[in-house]
């Protein structure tokens, strides 16, 4: 942490506040505030979309180990601000430093707080919005802010303007990809599966599908609430009347449960760890996912007609996992690894046999 | 669905030695308390005395038998277990897995292996056998060769690329190897390492000295539901063993993608080898592109996930015995937070860090220091910290006493080529000379192409370093609290600041080990310190207020050779008697391998350095109403008078009584007084040893039993064989010793546990030496007698009178069986470190040796620690000349036996006047064949090779005692030993079949 860095604060809507250190850009950021437990690399913790919004606080104490590589600088930050224990300021020449990112990116940051402290506030309150800032000047008029704040319109904020089309080695299948907003990286278990991607805006109609001759869709991970969007809602539901196997991950999954007529809530406190064990019923073995969440699909909504819930979290038998009975589809969760070797892989072997077998 | 076993035999590891600690017994400890749990009846056999997992309450029948497969095989017909369990018995363990399951003996005998297979163990054990399986796997493997040639040695380099390393191939020698760099510096290492080996082969092996080293532990269920415990990463490179650097958990320096590799790899392998339970696998990364080979894989609990458990939370003993019972890892609960499984893999919030701990000052100057691939470390100490520094100077305070910083002054002297020289080849002052090194103001690249460590590690050195620069210039609030932060102790400060007081005092917050990075509110109060806003061991003693008496135990640190695995033992048993008797308790320690730093050990734990400005800190926000200090050591003896200061009532010894005792001069004032005779520090008498340790309520005492020493009165008590009963004393001896302690009772007014030496000397009985925090004959004596003396101990402490024991008092009765405490010493393992005894302590551990007489049990505690006790074949007689008479009488025994008995020219002169037919040798300067082809020969079965008194040493007799110990001959350091186990030896019935009866 620089010695000469600047005060700066965490200022939570009840009036709880946190003091720490400036890091990034200087200023004042609001947004929903949450945490995460996974120990990974800040880069791809910010670089995920799905936090659009949010402030991410990052409970791992060493953030900053690693610079960032030229590789891993592609995508926008869509975090509104980004709180760690500790910044370690380590770089080698070819790399930029946590600090400079942020500032280049023109994101608030802070470092320096009692992450625990934090933690243990987030997790008792659930559902909680703040603001870093530097200026404490005007507490009630920062606090009036903080309590107006919704995050609202993200998909639309960040879905793909025009089509892309990502070929195949090896094509098997066409897949069209509707985007929420998501880490890329998922897209690579799909192209391992033969898949040609053709990535499309969240608003596209079922009926605008229909003209590109897909074998199957993929319902993209996401920003916010699922509720956001009724029209997104409907027309998901729309897709699930052509007779292609639907694939649908995190925001997806949740708007196509909506679509199927189940029920979302929102979760006392949000899965976002790269450590939860999520029980197949098909198996009876569990994988360890990756996930970052605050919405989830009530269990009771889950009518056995409909689909089956065939995985839940081992912590708080959350719904992980459906499979549909009106029509080919699997959605999950939590973020499938692309890794092959992986236990969550077999979701894209699934989505490809769904596939094949939707051909007959 | 788990299976359901009824009775299950849990092995041991044997005793403590270098690079062997008590990791294996608390891991031992975990799975006899988790197959209880399950309904199985436990059967424990271990030869090591000082172990928890041979108390009663944890296993349900205990043997204290030599571990071989043959006792093995006579427990499981005498108790017919259905299963075997062998995870926590080191590598004793999987070998004795290995011979149970050949021909067939346990189908036999209704008996199945539970954890770590057979066909897992072969396909790991050799370097070969890795390579195999590696390739099955189509996993990098450290390519190496076996060549003839030096042409072979070149192509083979040429193949794998350079640096290589050369070692010789077969070789009476604990050499490190030649790496070579470059092809123009292969030839001369070739013929160097071909004239040290015995058939003029040389190994040839890629060299990873420069690469990163990291391990994970991967844990396996039946179903193959896996999890990716933690991983590691050490300090230095592959090149210095990881056991003997400094290592931080997580792994800090890798990238996502690396990270995310390795896990792969890892889960891979543990899947690949179907392992149930338990599998750590060691990289070597690659520092720069991420390549990688997989340098072992161990299915076995070992140092390694002690410390992880210790510093995650995660309990991976207690998992694998579940797992082994066939349960699912989501059906084992975690007892820590009481929410979560065995599925969670633990989220953290903190980075832990160890340190490891040498014991190089008990071997005198010419033991070597350097740090290489052998493991040279007693112990380790580990911290937890929010961040790097702060973890990393709790731990170096834990292991360093003296300084309790990472400075060492002498290195201040040090011109800037001495430290860079220093630099270059790791020792066991390396993090000494490398934050001097920063101090200077080296620069980060220049230290990181003299040693190779990674940025991060040296960045955070110099973080500490400009905080320590930034108190010299002077001492502000914000000096202060950086320096704190950092970790920093106040009397570090002070000293840093040419101050006598500070007019800053700040006590840190403590943390809770979680698993889960405060995710979940958490059950079990397991804390360290840290400098945050809440304090949330104060939160919790709100949330949870106690009616009982709280009494806090400090721990021992770091295991090392005055502070033996005992300590750990006794302040364990001490943490259950308190609890039994009524009471809260609290511990603190920092030794990852101890059972006291276990979170079951104690209701709460905490896990910090043992200096007074720590405890005190522990103390203030805990605020118990007692602590014990004397099964803790000198460290923590001496936090005795801030304690009281700030209200804190000490039990048992303290500083006063242990500076009393520690004082020769007064102690031996006070015996005077007494009308107690005494050697003196002039005259120091050399007759039998013996020994008691007493339990005192400070008036009335209690005897449990009296030990013979075996070996001469010069040595350390704690390096020599001892006897119970003893076998020479005499009726008389005996009731002067107890008359003795008597009045020494009654003069100190301790409570608690006393230890006094005898020499008998010219039928007369002398007191020795008196200590109070010694423990390291209890656990043998514990088990001789079948006293639980340490529960005893705790009582009187507690103010309990030796009438209130119920046992009587003065000598308490002796038992019908006999009973041998046979040291273990390191010395193969420490190149340099010579195999004689001195009045300095050098063992590392011991074994109990149990048998209906004196001379079974004997056999048994050697053939126990290890010897291999030949019935044929050479002994040589190398003894000091005040040896010369008794080496005659020696020598006839021998003979008798059948014994070809070899000696040294004026020996075997001295013995053939004698009439025993010894064979002079030539000594080795003396030109071939010698002493030393004696050995290469096989033609020794023991050495009887004993010291001249402050003689300068001898080299050739050093080369001779550590060839033979590297051949695994028995060296027998003194007369009275060799004489013992020649009487054994003539016991036919005793060696021929060895008898097994459980404690």
């Amino acid at each position: 942490m620089p010695q000469s860095a600047k005060r700066a604060f965490l200022l939570l809507e009840d009036g709880t506040l946190f003091s720490g250190y400036s890091m990034g850009k200087q200023g004042t950021s609001i947004g929903e505030v949450v945490f995460n437990t996974c120990t990974a690399s800040y880069t791809s913790l910010l670089s995920d979309p799905t936090y659009y919004g949010q402030i991410v606080a990052q409970t791992y104490p060493l953030v900053g180990n690693r610079g960032v590589s030229a590789e891993s600088r592609a995508s926008d930050i869509m975090a509104n601000g980004y709180i760690v224990r500790e910044w370690c300021d380590m770089t080698t020449k070819d790399e930029l430093s946590l600090d400079a990112y942020l500032k280049q990116q023109g994101i608030v940051g802070l470092c320096g707080v009692d992450m625990r402290r934090l933690t243990r506030v987030l997790r008792e309150k659930g559902y909680v919005k703040g603001a870093i800032t530097d200026d404490l000047s005007d507490r009630e008029a920062l606090l009036a802010r903080i309590r107006a704040y919704t995050i609202s319109g993200a998909v639309g904020a960040i879905t793909t303007r025009s089509p892309q089309l990502i070929p195949a080695e090896n094509e098997r299948f066409r897949v069209c990809v509707l985007d929420y907003g998501f880490p890329r990286e998922i897209l690579r278990g799909l192209t391992a599966q033969g898949c040609t991607l053709e990535i499309l805006p969240a608003f596209t109609t079922a009926e605008q599908l229909l003209t590109r001759s897909a074998d199957g869709i993929f319902l993209s991970d996401g920003p916010a609430d699922p509720d956001d969007d009724p029209a997104l809602v409907q027309e998901i539901s729309a897709m699930t009347k052509l007779g292609l196997p639907i694939f649908a991950v995190g925001l997806g999954h949740q708007m196509l449960a909506l679509a199927c007529g189940m029920q979302i809530e929102k979760m006392r406190k949000g899965h976002r760890g790269s450590n939860q064990p999520v029980f197949c019923t098909h198996t009876d073995r569990f994988m360890v996912t990756e996930q970052n969440h605050g919405y989830a699909v009530r269990r009771e909504s889950v009518s056995p007609q409909t689909a089956e819930a065939f995985l839940y979290n081992l912590n708080d038998k959350s719904v992980e996992g459906l499979l549909y009975r009106t029509f080919p589809g699997l959605s999950v969760q939590f973020t499938p690894s692309v890794d092959p070797d992986s236990s969550t892989a077999w979701v894209f072997s699934r989505f490809a046999e769904m596939m094949e077998e939707a051909r007959k | 669905m788990s299976q359901s076993f009824k009775k299950v035999l849990v092995i041991g590891a044997g005793p403590v030695i270098v690079g062997q600690s008590s990791e294996f017994d608390y891991a031992g400890v975990q799975m006899c308390r988790a197959l209880k749990a399950s309904g199985a009846s436990v059967v424990c056999v271990n030869s090591n005395p000082a172990t928890v997992m041979t108390e009663h309450d944890v296993a349900d029948t205990v043997y204290l038998e030599p571990l071989s497969g043959e006792t093995v095989k006579k427990i499981i017909e005498l108790e017919h277990p259905d299963a075997i369990l062998a995870t926590a018995g080191g590598r004793t363990g999987l070998e004795i897995c290995l011979e149970l399951s050949q021909n067939g003996y346990l189908e036999e005998h209704g008996a199945v292996l539970l954890g770590a297979q057979p066909e897992v163990i072969k396909s790991v054990r050799t370097p070969q056998a890795l390579q195999g399986m590696l390739e099955r796997a189509n996993e990098p493997y450290l390519p190496a060769e076996v060549v003839s040639q030096p042409a072979e040695a070149a192509a083979f380099a040429e193949s794998v690329g350079y640096p290589v390393r050369l070692q010789a191939a077969f070789s009476p020698e604990n050499t490190a190897g030649i790496v070579c760099s470059a092809p123009s510096a292969l030839e001369n290492a070739f013929s160097d390492c071909a004239a040290r080996s015995l058939v003029g082969q040389v190994l040839v092996q890629k060299c990873v000295d420069a690469y990163k080293e990291i391990e994970l532990a991967v844990v396996r269920d039946v179903d193959g539901n896996a999890v990716c415990v933690c991983s590691t990463e050490s300090m230095d490179t592959v090149g210095v063993h990881s056991g003997d650097s400094v290592t931080v958990l997580p792994a800090q320096t890798l990238t996502d993608a690396e990270m995310q590799k390795l896990r792969r790899v890892a889960r891979k392998l543990t899947n690949f080898l179907q392992i149930v339970g338990v599998c750590l696998v060691r990289f070597a990364l690659h520092p720069e592109n991420g390549s990688y080979f997989v340098l072992s894989v161990e299915p076995e609990l070992n140092r390694t996930t002690a410390f992880i458990s210790k510093a995650t939370g995660y309990p991976i003993a207690a998992v694998c015995a579940h797992a082994a019972l066939g349960r699912r890892l989501y059906e084992i609960e975690n007892p820590l937070t009481g929410v979560t499984t065995a599925a969670n893999e633990p989220a953290l919030d903190y980075c832990a860090v160890r340190v490891p701990k040498w014991s190089f000052e008990s071997f005198g100057g010419e033991v070597d220091k350097s740090l290489g691939s052998a493991m040279k470390a007693t112990g380790e100490a580990f911290a937890i910290g929010t961040g790097f520094e702060l973890a990393l100077m709790k731990a170096v305070r834990s292991t360093n006493e003296k300084t309790q910083h990472m400075e060492l002054p002498k290195l201040r002297r040090l011109t800037d080529e001495e430290l860079e020289a220093r630099l270059r080849t790791p020792d066991s002052e390396r993090l000494f000379t490398l934050y001097e090194a920063v101090k200077r103001g080296v620069s980060l690249q220049q230290l990181r192409d003299l040693t190779g460590i990674a940025p991060f590690f040296l960045s955070k050195l110099k973080n500490i370093a400009d905080a320590q620069a930034a108190l010299a210039d002077g001492l502000t609030e914000e000096t202060y609290l950086r320096a704190k932060r950092l970790g920093f102790l106040d009397s570090v400060i002070a000293s840093v600041c040419g101050e006598e007081t500070l007019p800053f005092s700040m006590r840190p917050t403590y943390n809770t080990v979680d698993t889960c990075a405060a995710e979940f509110d958490v059950q079990k109060p397991y804390f360290y310190s840290a400098w945050d806003e809440e304090n949330e061991a104060e939160m919790f003693l709100k949330a949870h207020p106690q009616q009982k008496r709280k009494i806090l135990v400090v721990g021992a640190g770091p295991t090392s050779i005055g502070l033996g695995t005992d300590r750990d033992c006794a302040a364990y048993l001490a943490l259950r008697t308190l609890r039994d008797f009524g009471y809260e308790t609290v511990a603190l320690n920092n030794n990852p391998a101890a059972n006291t730093t276990d979170f079951a050990a104690a209701d709460k734990l905490y896990i910090d350095p043992i200096t007074t400005e720590d405890v005190a800190a522990v103390c203030a926000t805990e605020r118990p109403d007692g602590a014990i200090l004397a099964f803790g050591g000198g460290a923590a003896v001496r936090c005795a008078q801030t304690l009281r200061e700030i209200g804190v009532t000490i039990y048992g010894a303290d500083d006063a009584s242990h500076r009393l005792l520690k004082n020769r001069i007064a102690f031996f004032d006070l015996l005077d007084s007494l009308n107690v005779r005494h050697t003196t520090s002039r005259r120091a008498l050399v007759g039998k040893g013996a020994q008691v340790d007493v339990l005192t309520d400070g008036e009335d005492f209690l005897i449990p039993g009296i030990c013979e020493l075996i070996e001469k009165a010069d040595v350390h008590s704690g390096d020599s064989v001892c006897a119970f009963p003893a076998v020479t004393l005499s009726e008389t001896d005996k009731a002067t010793i107890v008359d003795y302690t008597a009045r020494i009772v009654s003069a100190l007014k301790l409570r608690g546990l006393l230890n006094l030496q005898f020499v008998l000397y010219d039928n007369a009985v002398y007191v020795s030496a008196a200590s109070d925090v010694a423990t390291r004959n209890i656990p043998f004596l514990s088990k001789a007698t079948a006293l639980p003396i340490i529960e005893f101990a705790t009582r009187l402490m507690l103010g309990e009178s030796i009438s209130d024991l119920g046992v009587g008092s003065g000598l308490y009765r002796e038992p019908a069986r006999s009973f041998v405490r046979v040291p273990v010493f390191s010395f193969e393992q420490l190149a340099g470190a010579d195999v004689q005894l001195s009045g300095e302590m050098q063992s590392t551990g011991e074994v109990l040796g149990v048998g209906r007489s004196f001379e079974e049990a004997l056999y048994k505690g050697f053939a126990a620690s290890g010897m291999r006790l030949k019935r044929t074949g050479g002994v040589l007689v190398s003894v000091a000349d005040s040896d010369k008479p008794a080496s005659a009488a020696l020598a006839a025994q021998f003979q008798k036996l059948g014994f070809k008995v070899y000696a040294t020219s004026n020996t075997a002169k001295l013995l053939n006047a004698n009439h025993v037919a010894a064979n002079a040798v030539r000594k080795i300067h003396e030109g071939e064949p010698n002493t030393l082809t004696l050995i290469l020969q096989n033609r020794l079965s023991y050495l009887v090779s004993t010291a001249q008194p402050q003689a300068t040493k001898n080299s050739d007799e050093i080369r001779i005692r550590r060839t033979a110990l590297l051949r695994r001959i028995p060296v027998l350091p003194s007369v009275e030993t060799a004489g013992a186990l020649a009487r054994c030896l003539a016991e036919n019935d005793v060696t021929r079949d060895i008898h097994v009866e459980s404690l």
